[in-house]
């Protein structure tokens, strides 16, 4: 296990899958509070005459909370589709270029390859979206008066945003094993993610959908609610089911003739 | 028996690729599996490997029934593919060692050793993405090396080499023979199965049409006719002298050799040996004609 988990981070070293995840994340982080404090109010400004700061104040929430949700949001939409595409090839592409071949000829188990790639870059994206998030705390907190005095908040939110990246992760293993495209993996995962944001706001079931999580994460409180609790459950039961699944699925295809 | 087939079917969809083969590979063979392209060569090899499952049929490989459904690492084989496909973001070195580590074998020099024999010592450090085809078939056959397998399964290994390259492998292969290996050989290069292979089969349209040691599968094919040159031309005198001794059928002279027809092998060249001495002829060769892989194989396939 220990050799794949090498080959799978020399694989997010080389092919700069781990600096495009981090950037994608930081970028938001620096720019969010920069954004919140000094470009906003000047396009509002630019936009509208005779703009008031109040009035201001009621269109954006120019605080530090402001800039750590506005942060949450970005991340939330665009830094993991950014992510998506990054990871979609994790094994869709290992079974079009037949690159698993020789490694399971030579004993690799279709357990360790499923599992090493969700362990390395699951914990790699968990680990990024707490730091960033801890960066995008601290900028913030620079450039705003302090609202939020407690790291755990930071903390809590970031770990949820690490947990539905893991989620979406093993949605790209299990879309992957089954069209074995990764521009195609890349959108159905998409697909996915957003058809139960629609599903959860039409049917008011958000807490139990893992998208549920989401409006946990943009609280920014200290506790867990009960409902986001139903929420990562389910998030953490469903990730389970479609990492087994894949990993079930390439036991049982002819992998020469993918 | 390091290879057992019996009665092997595999379709996809409605097309059938194997039907009913049936071949064995006794241990320290090197056996030749000989056939057009799309004749079911590399089907039969991925079923061997494990690594895809046939619709019917027994299929056991180094002791192991197939049927059982057991993970390819666990059949101890090394498989060279036709075209080995490899993370072109590692180096040569990086990737036999990621692939020995699999076999959880601690020998660090192992790696080092396999390179050295499949001839990459000096491109080991370069990435596998800046390899030629023929360095990356080279790099195959040190992935099908690593564990040290008691059974190779090579899918073409030569076809991408050059001249020397190819030498390299058959040499390699021989080498191998020695220490005891079995070696399933797939390829086209009939000429690289004739000096290496003890064992050969044909496959045709997913049928077996031939499956026969080499030494019987060349007595089966020598052809009546003996080939002999002369210092000089052997003249128009000469060749009618040739045609009226007892057992000769025809004799024709093409490019300086004199090819001769005979009834039957036995006894025929000493008559003709006489006629030479006794007309003080000086014969530079003397050769009994046998059919060549390539016509035995153009035969069965068409």
């Amino acid at each position: 296990m220990m050799s794949i988990m090498k080959k799978e981070i020399l694989d997010g070293v080389r092919n700069y899958r781990f600096l495009i995840i981090f950037f994608a994340l930081l970028f938001f982080a620096v720019l969010d509070p920069v954004m919140t404090k000094y470009i906003l109010p000047e396009i509002l400004k630019s936009q509208f005459d005779g703009m008031t700061p109040e009035m201001m104040a009621q269109m954006v929430d120019m605080t530090q909370r402001g800039a750590i949700v506005s942060y949450l949001g970005d991340a939330k939409e665009i830094s993991s589709i950014v992510i998506v595409f990054v990871l979609s090839g994790l094994l869709a592409r290992e079974l079009t270029e037949k690159t698993l071949i020789l490694p399971i000829c030579s004993g690799k188990k279709f357990t360790e390859i499923v599992l090493s790639k969700i362990v390395v870059f699951g914990a790699f994206t968990m680990f990024t979206a707490i730091f960033t998030g801890f960066i995008n705390f601290f900028y913030a907190s620079i450039l705003f008066t302090m609202d939020i005095t407690s790291i755990w908040i930071i903390l809590k939110s970031s770990l949820i945003m690490g947990i539905m990246l893991m989620f979406m992760i093993s949605i790209i293993l299990l879309t992957g094993v089954f069209v074995r495209k990764a521009i195609v993996s890349g959108l159905l995962t998409l697909g996915f993610i957003y058809l139960q944001g629609i599903i959860g706001g039409l049917f008011i079931i958000n807490q139990y959908l893992p998208t549920g999580l989401y409006s946990e994460m943009l609280l920014l409180t200290e506790t867990i609610s009960k409902e986001a609790w139903i929420s990562l459950t389910i998030t953490i039961l469903l990730s389970v089911t479609f990492t087994s699944l894949s990993i079930i699925r390439l036991r049982k295809m002819e992998i020469a003739f993918r | 028996m390091m290879i057992l087939i019996e009665n092997l079917n595999k379709s996809f969809g409605p097309f059938k690729a194997l039907t009913n083969i049936n071949l064995q590979v006794e241990k320290g063979e090197i056996y030749g599996f000989l056939g057009h392209n799309g004749a079911g060569k590399t089907t039969t090899i991925n079923i061997l490997t494990g690594l895809s499952r046939p619709d019917s049929g027994k299929c056991i490989v180094n002791g192991f029934d197939l049927s059982k459904n057991y993970h390819p690492g666990d059949l101890n084989i090394g498989y060279l593919p036709e075209e080995p496909s490899f993370y072109p973001w590692m180096t040569g070195f990086e990737t036999l060692k990621y692939l020995y580590e699999s076999i959880d074998k601690k020998d660090k020099s192992r790696v080092e050793e396999v390179i050295e024999m499949v001839g990459l010592k000096e491109d080991c450090k370069r990435r596998v993405g800046g390899y030629s085809r023929g360095m990356k078939q080279r790099l195959g056959m040190g992935a099908a090396l690593i564990g040290n397998p008691k059974l190779l399964l090579l899918d073409e290994p030569s076809s991408a080499l050059d001249p020397s390259g190819r030498s390299d492998v058959l040499k390699l292969i021989m080498a191998l023979k020695e220490q005891g290996k079995t070696i399933f050989l797939s390829t086209h290069i009939l000429s690289d199965v004739e000096r290496v292979c003890t064992r050969v089969s044909i496959l045709k349209k997913g049928e077996v049409v031939l499956e026969k040691s080499m030494k019987q599968l060349m007595n089966d094919n020598v052809v009546p006719v003996y080939d002999i040159e002369k210092k000089g031309i052997f003249s128009e005198k000469e060749m009618q002298m040739i045609k009226v001794i007892d057992g000769i059928k025809k004799v024709t002279l093409e490019n300086d050799l004199l090819s001769v027809w005979v009834d039957s092998l036995s006894g025929t060249n000493a008559k003709l040996m006489k006629f030479f001495s006794d007309n003080k002829i000086e014969i530079e060769s003397f050769v009994r004609r046998t059919r060549k892989l390539e016509d035995i194989f153009l035969k069965e396939v068409g």
